[in-house]
């Protein structure tokens, strides 16, 4: 009964202490003998305090630091890679492809992963096959070409797999695959052609050109007119009598970027982008968790993200054409403008508007929201020899946004020509286009 | 010394940047003993829908792989062709002893869970009436193992381990993978003084350093990719904002200073490191 007790109590301090991730989820590594508890229950190794600040030549040190390398490399080992005979899943690489197949599918992964061909074989990607494997969901045998039965198709190690990588950008992207699966998420390769992902949207898409460039013209003309604005005439046509016309004049003067809001208008953005060019494509299109995902028709994915790994000689940060090229073809789920046209729709189902509708947000906020929380955005996830670091890079547009009034209601609606004067919203920068970028604690 | 002791690290990918990998559990040993801890990349199969807990392959720096072979500790494996060429090449009587290693495995299983089933009657106290086995339901239950290893390629491996050109080849392919090739001098300096190194991007540096074994000890610094000391630049700001990092992560933040040289040997003492604090007046 005592041993009882206390191993309730060893348990309830790994959940507080799994939960506690102020500074032990900052440094590289982990309390193994958590993880050795869950790999095998006769060894129990017992609980370690915190970590040192540093080798003091102690014995008490020294066997602390052996516990901990032993739960490690005890978890590890007994850790055996496999399956039992009658869950058995044989999976055969076939080289010339670059792709592995499965005579028999059968299993919960073909859910989000793998392609049935006609005949009802399941072929995997070189990714799905590598972490199937990993987990011991399959097992990986390699196609031989010269043989037609698989009498002489070997076993493949893990080590073996990874060695077939065509290329160490395909490991990283691997690397960032396994991460996300693990997590839940279904990870797909990005198909950025526009007719894999939406067929009626193509056929719009003519129209939605034309009127693209209807509209690019309208606004051309319109600068046309627009130019006395900078000649020295304009200051004798105009008076003056408030700062808030002063501002909302030298706006004016400011070019500036506007970042498209709507789904319609990032639609049409990506439309003329990819008749232009399509050299910068995502590395990963990913869907949350979800129960009622359909491989055939996965509908828009949630997130995109791009494999970048910064220490090889070849790596460079994206551009400011790049980044914006790739912002262009974002199509991902896009819950900005959605959140609002449903609180504008007012469906008293969700429970969100109808928070709304009980606590109106000020104007002012909302702006502030709108201008952190961006328009479009992707995932950078950044290799660095093993670690990933997911960055979310999002375009906000502040140019678009009246940054220089607190607006009333009622100005706002009149346009900023009118008064109700100026209060400056803490050196916020008007004009041009801004990326916040903020650490996504995806891990 | 020859290639069955030394470390076998694989090269994953082809032309100059490759990843190089550890995949035998008692290499990984090894390499912790001699202050090399790696990352673990792989999905530990007892508990795969989690990122905390990986299991092999380690990854290993660049920087590391190059200061392993380079003191003759391992040797490097490269390349998709080794894996395809030698399972091209399976002959009938290699797959025999594969399978017989598996019979033989299963044997063993049979074995021990035959005596696992006995001893849990017993304990129930019933008697041996169980004569009736259930054989299907044991040899379903047999655990084929994928190894992490490979078998596959151990001719090929030693081959190339004691193919010192080859090797070196590798080796030079490898550093001119990097970015900054300087960094490799700042980690040879760096582990002569005993430290343990690991990536750094997300502590805002190169590497970070460790004064023991990470599982231990805290890291003390994060260290800045190397400059050419003599001509880089560095400005003003950076060393302020990189103070204000090194404080908010609780790290010191370490510039590495390596002198260009022109083809010569590495010396050390070309290598200065200079540490900046942010004083903590007012």
């Amino acid at each position: 009964m005592a041993s009882k007790t206390i191993e309730r109590d060893e348990e309830s301090s790994i959940t507080r202490d799994l939960l506690d991730s102020d500074d032990e989820a900052d440094e590289l590594s982990k309390d193994w003998s958590h993880i050795a508890k869950l790999c095998k229950s006769q060894a129990v190794v017992p609980k370690r305090g915190d970590k040192d600040y540093e080798p003091d030549g102690t014995n008490a040190q020294e066997l602390l630091l052996y516990r901990a390398k032993k739960a490690m490399f005890d978890s590890l080992s007994d850790a055996a890679r496999g399956t039992v005979v009658k869950n058995q899943i044989k999976a055969f690489y076939v080289p010339e492809r670059h792709l592995a197949f499965i005579s028999q599918p059968k299993g919960n992964f073909m859910h989000t992963m793998g392609k049935v061909d006609r005949n009802g074989t399941c072929w995997l990607n070189f990714h799905e096959f590598v972490y199937l494997a990993e987990r011991g969901t399959i097992t990986p045998y390699f196609k031989r070409s010269d043989r037609e039965d698989h009498g002489l198709d070997p076993l493949l190690s893990i080590q073996d797999l990874y060695l077939l990588f065509r290329s160490s950008q395909e490991s990283d992207e691997f690397a960032v695959f396994a991460h996300l699966k693990r997590l839940g998420f279904i990870v797909m390769p990005s198909q950025m052609s526009p007719d894999d992902h939406n067929n009626d949207q193509i056929k719009h898409m003519p129209r939605a050109g034309l009127t693209d460039s209807l509209s690019k013209l309208t606004k051309a003309l319109s600068q046309i007119f627009q130019v006395p604005t900078y000649h020295p005439l304009q200051y004798h046509l105009t008076r003056y009598t408030t700062s808030g016309q002063i501002y909302a004049a030298l706006n004016k003067l400011v070019p500036f970027y506007t970042a498209p809001k709507t789904a319609k208008e990032i639609d049409q953005e990506r439309y003329s982008r990819t008749i232009n060019s399509r050299k910068n494509d995502f590395t990963f299109d990913v869907w949350k968790p979800q129960g009622s995902f359909k491989k055939k028709t996965p509908g828009l994915p949630d997130l995109h993200i791009l494999v970048l790994n910064k220490n090889t000689s070849d790596y460079s940060f994206p551009t400011y054409s790049v980044i914006r090229s790739l912002f262009q073809s974002v199509y991902s789920k896009y819950d900005g403008t959605l959140e609002r046209q449903e609180s504008a729709a007012g469906s008293p189902l969700s429970s969100k508007t109808g928070k709304q509708f009980s606590k109106p947000v000020p104007p002012h906020l909302e702006q502030q929201r709108r201008l952190k929380k961006g328009y479009r955005s992707f995932i950078l996830a950044v290799m660095d020899d093993g670690l990933i670091s997911f960055v979310k890079l999002t375009e906000s547009d502040f140019g678009s946004e009246n940054v220089w009034f607190k607006t009333t209601r009622r100005a706002s609606k009149n346009k900023p020509r009118s008064d109700r004067s100026t209060r400056h919203n803490g050196g916020k920068n008007p004009g041009g286009e801004k990326k916040t970028e903020e650490l996504n604690a995806i891990r | 010394m020859d290639g069955s002791n030394k470390i076998g690290i694989s090269l994953v990918g082809s032309g100059n940047g490759r990843i190089p990998l550890v995949f035998d559990i008692n290499d990984i040993k090894k390499l912790r003993d001699i202050g090399v801890a790696g990352i673990l990349s792989g999905t530990l199969p007892s508990a795969a829908q989690q990122n905390g807990f990986l299991s092999v392959p380690l990854r290993l720096m660049v920087e590391e792989a190059l200061w392993l072979t380079e003191t003759g500790v391992a040797f490097f494996i490269s390349g998709p062709e080794s894996v395809t060429t030698a399972a091209e090449t399976v002959t009938s009587s290699e797959m025999e002893r594969a399978r017989q290693e598996l019979e033989h495995s299963f044997a063993e299983q049979r074995v021990f869970k035959r005596q696992q089933h006995a001893e849990k009657m017993a304990r129930l106290g019933l008697s041996n009436a169980e004569g009736k086995e259930t054989p299907a339901l044991l040899e379903s239950s047999l655990f084929v193992e994928i190894p992490s290893a490979s078998s596959l390629i151990s001719n090929e491996a030693k081959r190339q381990g004691n193919d010192p050109a080859q090797q070196q080849k590798l080796w030079h392919k490898l550093k001119d993978g990097c970015t900054n090739p300087g960094d490799y001098r700042v980690y040879k300096a760096l582990k002569q003084q005993n430290y343990f190194l690991s990536p750094g991007a997300r502590f805002g540096g190169r590497f970070i350093a460790y004064p023991g074994d990470p599982l231990r000890y805290h890291s003390h610094m994060t260290v800045q990719p190397a400059l050419d000391y003599r001509r880089d630049p560095l400005n003003l700001l950076q060393v302020v904002s990189g103070g204000r990092l090194g404080t908010g992560v609780k790290k010191l933040w370490v510039v590495a200073g390596v002198r260009a040289h022109e083809e010569q040997e590495d010396i050390e003492s070309d290598v200065s490191f200079f540490s900046i604090e942010w004083a903590g007046f007012g």
